[in-house]
């Protein structure tokens, strides 16, 4: 079965009187442990899929299905619960919050998921290893660099072990080579640990890193690059 | 961690935390400065005007017709038996006090000259006209047989002193004329509109026998243990005001300008105090709405991790009560003291104490409940405050919070 799987999705933002149509017609599926990039000139859509397939956003038309569950009626709560319980985000301008350190930005979603203390410091440590970032476990967001910033955000992102990661441009704030080594993290967690990550990006150069490449066009699928892996 | 992440956030924006908390210190100190002043005002009122005229006041009937208020044609008659039954059950475990008077219009002379005195006829050692009995300045107050008490002004113009002879004036209830020599016992000087010049005293025995009306008075005062209950009391004697043909008057009725003004300040206290807790809640609104959108991205990419909007309000809420809590303490750890100060203290009001019939030092009062009622108040008026710009800010659209980074 798909982790994630969008059906004809449309997407239109009425503005007063006009409207913008962001998607239209989008069919996608992404099984568990892919590594996918969306691709596409800025406008074309990219953010708004994200955000439907995590829960932010609801689509006008067409249905999106997270693990086999149409997440498009869910309530304000409901929605919360599932990002919570099973998504995990990385924004384009890392989003910590800046009175925290490190070590409590990263445990931030297990204390709204109710984690107990330890399990907290445990799962937190393992994943400030993971991203390189032990040593700066009590440095506010302020003291980071980009890069160790977004590495944060993204152990931040799976500290309540979701079943998929969407990153919105994460690279795009950081330089072409702290920007690959966000991107390595990811890889790695994804290949050593089965993340399934979907991340978005209008850079041609950091599209080796994806197993799979949807190009987007005008809110359209204009290809897809890659095999998509059978299904275990 | 919510809470370390609320006083986190506090110190981050303590500038604008410094704005919400002295709006919360000065509204609280403010709010308690003026229920300490309005409830000294109140206990005044209780303590030193219903102290002098007691709770409640029985006449014969037709004393409120009465053109002249101190004529004696109208007196209660076996005062004594009335006196009994007040002191006796139902009523005896209310009353406090109850005494006999028999005032009178008269006219005072010595040395070729005179002066028109409301001369009291009551206990020697009355519990009533403490501006008199607490104010001696010659002689003492305690009536002898054939003394009198009168006020400096009179004294003065009189020119009587202690151990000399004034003649009184004064006509029987058949409206005779009598004459009697007293001699002067006390002299007292009060600053109290209607307990200066033209006032004297006497023993009660003295006034009946002057006026040839034994056993008769025209007032009986009455305190009761609680004042609050004295419409209740005046009720309930009806039977015993009918059955001696009197009347009672309750303090609300003896006193009603006094009562105005003292529910005119309470009123004015509540105006003010909801008008300073209109103003400080507005500016407390603004500073926290503007720590909170401020905020907008980071609340954005917290509610996108799985913080309810009920949370994400509780957050700026659980922030809002922190310095309510903390600004109203402060805010009465200022103002008790001061408040405290004057209990003990006072203030002088200088003329205004006449005005109100009380004297010129104004003390204010403390009182335990009104303190605690403030500090809700602030804590309150913060915590809505947060209430409101948290539920302003979780309603915001989540994708727009987003969009905002
Ligand atoms: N909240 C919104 N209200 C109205 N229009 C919106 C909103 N969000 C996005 N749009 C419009 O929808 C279209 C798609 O936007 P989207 O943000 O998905 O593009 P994107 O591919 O993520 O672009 P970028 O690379 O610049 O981030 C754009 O034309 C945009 O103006
Ligand atoms: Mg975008």
């Amino acid at each position: 079965m798909s982790l994630v799987d969008l059906a004809d999705v449309h997407k239109e933002y009425r503005l007063g009187a006009t409207s913008v149509h962001a998607v239209r017609g989008v069919s996608l599926e992404i099984r568990e442990g892919e590594l996918v990039s969306i691709v596409g000139p800025s406008g074309c859509g990219k953010t708004t899929i994200l955000n439907m397939i995590g829960c932010i956003d609801r689509p006008t038309r067409g249905t999106v299905r997270f693990n086999g569950q149409d997440v498009g009626h869910l309530s304000d709560s409901q929605a919360a619960q599932m990002r919570l319980r099973s998504i995990g985000f990385v924004f384009q301008s890392f989003n910590l919050v800046p009175v925290l350190s490190v070590r409590e930005n990263i445990a931030l979603p297990m204390v709204l998921a109710g984690a107990s203390k330890k399990e907290r410091r445990r799962t937190g440590d393992h994943l400030m290893d993971a991203v390189g970032l032990t040593e700066f476990a009590a440095h506010k967001p302020g003291e980071l660099s980009g890069g160790q910033r977004q590495r944060v955000a993204i152990a931040r992102a799976l500290v309540n072990s979701p079943r998929l990661v969407i990153a919105d441009e994460p690279t795009a704030n950081l330089d072409s080579e702290t920007g690959g080594e966000v991107l390595d993290v990811m890889r790695r967690l994804n290949r050593d640990e089965g993340v399934t990550f979907i991340f978005s990006t209008h850079d041609e150069k950091i599209l080796r890193y994806a197993g799979r490449i949807v190009k987007l066009r005008d809110g359209v699928i204009e290809g897809v690059d890659g095999e998509q892996p059978e299904c275990t | 961690m919510y809470l370390k992440l609320a006083l986190l956030n506090l110190w981050k924006y303590r500038r604008r935390v410094a704005v919400i908390f002295a709006g919360v210190v000065l509204s609280v100190a403010a709010m308690e400065l003026i229920g300490g002043m309005l409830n000294g005002m109140r206990l005044t009122f209780f303590s030193e005007i219903l102290g002098g005229s007691g709770h409640v006041q029985l006449h014969a009937r037709g004393y409120e017709d009465q053109l002249d208020r101190y004529s004696a044609a109208n007196l209660i008659e076996a005062p004594d038996v009335v006196v009994d039954a007040l002191r006796e059950a139902p009523h005896g475990e209310r009353v406090e006090h109850a005494e006999q008077l028999l005032s009178f219009a008269s006219v005072l002379g010595a040395r070729g000259r005179t002066a028109p005195v409301v001369a009291h006829g009551v206990d020697p050692r009355t519990r009533y006209f403490p501006e008199a009995t607490e104010n001696i300045v010659a002689g003492s107050f305690a009536l002898k047989e054939r003394g009198i008490t009168i006020s400096r002004d009179d004294a003065e113009l009189l020119r009587l002193e202690i151990g000399d002879e004034a003649t009184i004036l004064a006509r029987m209830p058949t409206g005779v004329p009598l004459v009697r020599r007293l001699t002067v016992g006390g002299v007292f000087e009060s600053d109290h509109a209607e307990l200066g010049a033209g006032v004297a005293f006497m023993r009660l025995s003295d006034a009946q026998s002057l006026l040839n009306a034994a056993d008769r008075v025209s007032e009986l005062r009455v305190t009761l243990r609680d004042p609050y209950e004295a419409d209740d009391f005046a009720a309930s004697i009806e039977p015993l005001l009918d059955e001696h043909g009197l009347i009672a008057r309750a303090w609300r009725e003896i006193h009603g300008t006094v009562i105005v003004f003292v529910e005119i300040a309470d009123l004015t206290a509540a105006i003010i105090n909801a008008f300073v807790l209109i103003v400080a809640a507005s500016v407390i609104t603004n500073a926290i709405l503007m720590t909170a959108f401020d905020r907008i991205a980071t609340f954005g990419a917290l509610r996108a991790i799985g913080l309810k909007r009920r949370q994400l309000v509780g957050m700026v809420v659980c922030e809002g009560a922190f310095v309510g809590v903390a600004g109203s303490l402060i805010g009465l750890a200022v103002a008790v003291p001061v408040v405290l100060y004057f209990q003990t203290h006072g203030l002088d009001i200088g003329d205004m104490g006449e005005f109100f019939g009380t004297s010129r030092t104004y003390y204010f009062s403390f009182e335990a409940a009104a303190t605690a009622r403030t500090f809700i108040y602030g804590v309150l008026v913060a915590s809505l405050s947060a209430l409101y710009a948290g539920w302003a800010t979780a309603r915001l659209d989540l994708i727009h919070s987003l969009q905002e980074a």
